[in-house]
């Protein structure tokens, strides 16, 4: 009885002292490319992300180093860096795969910001480490499971596939419904592990917009 | 019991083990905490909470983008932000785990704690509008510069986290025994409370901050009202029959008694309670500095103000509920093992206070590991 009555209150106190994961304080429209070579293998990645207007804001401040009330890309290369650098540790938040075996990306080769009506937009290209044909199903998706940043896509210009041999089409099957059980399972990653186990990399694939590609 | 106290001991230090983390962006990083809520009963709430933040977040922000437009919007904003406060607090960070495992530990009065938590929001959205002050307007520094600035008052913020544990842990400990009073002194528990009045002793010792509690060290076992010394005074109203007989420490009162915990550390607790205050409020969060510098971008520093002293009402809120949770819970417990009139009852105290004090102390060496770990 006694034990009961403190598990009762040990359960009250663990609601007191519970915390939630992260809520997103950055908002993307994320359009994506896929590029290919001329054997029809996937070369790359590029990703263009907007930002929302307030997240903008904080990140431009300061920027406009010669005061001139604009934002030159030398003003803003800095800045790109910094994001570039930065979201390695995250892996882009990328998870490209063919088949279902994921595929290695290096460092951007080329990246910049660009500032218009009031949103910043990150540009970067992913190379893909050994450049891998699609063949029938490889899946790419673009997601934060710690909901940092929340991504959505810009519709109908969710994927673009370039250079990519006829036969080769792209589909876009948007997130589940957040579906709690799962959401909970996969939230309860702890806020420090950035990469993420590949079961549990799979697990969130439900929750982000899956985009496939394939070529027959 | 002993299974209890560790099951109480781990779901405190269950929030150590996960660290602060850095931005996927190199700026504006993201509040950090633990992800206990997800696995545990509650996830279903947590969801919830989630998708609602979220959704408060993005309003508020598409409410001041339109507050030049109508004047109404300002209202809106404020109750939006206040909203966002309220949910957003469930989030990690804002110093909830460290408030309530500090209710836990002082044994604050319930008024106490909430001034506390609403005080904790409050210099949590102070601190946000003086960096935002200092950086953007007077110093016109970079989001870079900025996110490194609140990286570093998270590290002091993690620092003074710890110190408090140690000074709530020392107080606890070594601290109490050094003064001899508390609610165990030893193996001749120290009995008294109302209806033991009629001895004389400590009642007066505890109600006049301590000074009859170092009296009683000096004479250990046994003691007159003779040595008492200074209370003598305060002894008018009682019969002089009492007054001048000896009382025996093993009082036969027949139960120990915990000491009122607003009259036993009123002096730590002000201090301490001011320490743990600011050294959850001196880290200011993400999206308190976020709307801040959105609303300066488009000159409307004083509706940007308003949402976050709103966001810290809202923020208050929440902590003050979850602290109230905290001490209701202890006192159920302490309640259930006896109503504070056995020496388990007394162990059950000593243990949610130590496994607080303690809890605090490693949660703060966590995150400051974390913090400088990812720095």
């Amino acid at each position: 009885m006694l034990r009961r009555r403190l598990l009762l209150a040990v359960a009250l106190l663990s609601a007191g002292m519970a915390t939630a994961s992260a809520h997103p304080h950055v908002f993307v429209d994320a359009r994506e490319e896929i590029v290919f070579d001329a054997t029809g293998k996937m070369t790359a990645i590029r990703h263009s992300w907007q930002f929302d207007e307030a997240f903008t804001a904080f990140a431009v401040q300061g920027l406009d180093a010669n005061g001139d009330g604009k934002l030159s890309d030398d003003e803003l290369q800095p800045l790109a860096k910094v994001n570039v650098d930065s979201l390695k540790e995250y892996r882009y938040f990328t998870n490209l795969k063919v088949g279902n075996k994921h595929v290695s990306v290096d460092f951007p080769s080329e990246y910049w910001l660009d500032f218009h009506g009031g949103r910043l937009t990150l540009f970067y290209t992913l190379p893909i480490r050994t450049p891998i044909a699609p063949g029938a199903h490889a899946t790419l998706e673009v997601f934060d499971p710690e909901y940092f940043v929340a991504f959505s896509f810009v519709k109908n210009h969710e994927i673009a596939l370039t250079g990519a041999p006829a036969g080769c089409k792209a589909s876009v099957r948007p997130p589940h419904e957040l579906d709690d059980a799962t959401m909970a399972q996969l939230a309860a990653i702890p806020a420090d592990q950035h990469d993420l186990p590949q079961e549990l990399a799979d697990a969130a694939s439900s929750l982000a917009t899956l985009i496939t590609i394939g070529c027959s | 019991m002993k299974r209890a106290a560790a099951f109480l001991a781990a779901l405190l230090l269950a929030p150590s083990t996960s660290f602060a983390v850095s931005s996927p962006f190199g700026i504006a990083t993201p509040d950090g905490g633990g992800a206990l809520g997800w696995a545990g009963p509650f996830r279903g709430f947590f969801v919830w909470i989630a998708a609602e933040q979220s959704s408060f977040y993005r309003s508020l922000t598409g409410a001041l983008s339109e507050l030049s437009q109508s004047s109404h919007a300002a209202w809106f904003l404020i109750g939006l932000s206040f909203a966002y406060g309220v949910f957003h607090a469930v989030g990690p960070g804002h110093g909830k785990a460290v408030i309530a495992s500090y209710l836990l530990a002082t044994g604050d009065t319930l008024k106490r704690g909430i001034a506390i938590s609403f005080a904790s929001g409050f210099v949590q959205g102070l601190t946000a509008i003086v960096v935002v002050g200092i950086g953007t307007i007077l110093l016109k520094v970079t989001a870079v510069t900025m996110t490194r600035a609140t990286d570093a008052l998270e590290i002091a913020s993690f620092a003074m986290i710890a110190l408090c544990g140690v000074w709530l842990l020392w107080s606890k400990t070594v601290g109490r025994h050094e003064h001899g009073g508390g609610s165990t002194a030893g193996a001749g528990t120290h009995v008294h409370d109302a209806s033991c009045a009629i001895h004389g002793h400590g009642r007066l010792g505890l109600d006049r901050s301590g000074i009859g509690q170092r009296d009683m060290t000096a004479a250990p076992a046994r003691f007159s009202a003779a040595t008492l010394g200074q209370p003598r005074l305060a002894y008018s109203g009682f019969s002089a029959t009492s007054a001048t007989t000896s009382v025996d420490l093993s009082c036969d009162c027949g139960h120990a008694h915990i000491p009122d915990p607003a009259t036993l550390t009123m002096p730590l607790t002000f201090r301490s309670g001011l320490a743990a205050i600011f050294a959850v409020g001196i880290r200011p969060c993400s999206g308190a500095v976020i709307v801040l510098v959105f609303a300066l971008a488009q000159q409307l520093w004083w509706a940007g103000i308003l949402s976050v002293l709103a966001m810290s009402l809202g923020t208050g809120a929440t902590v003050s509920a979850l602290a109230i949770l905290a001490v209701k819970a202890k006192d159920i417990a302490v309640r259930f093992t006896g109503n504070g009139r056995s020496v388990l009852a007394n162990r059950v105290l000593r243990g949610f206070e130590l496994a607080a004090a303690g809890g605090i102390l490693l949660f703060g060496l966590a995150m400051l590991g974390g913090a400088l770990a990812s720095g």
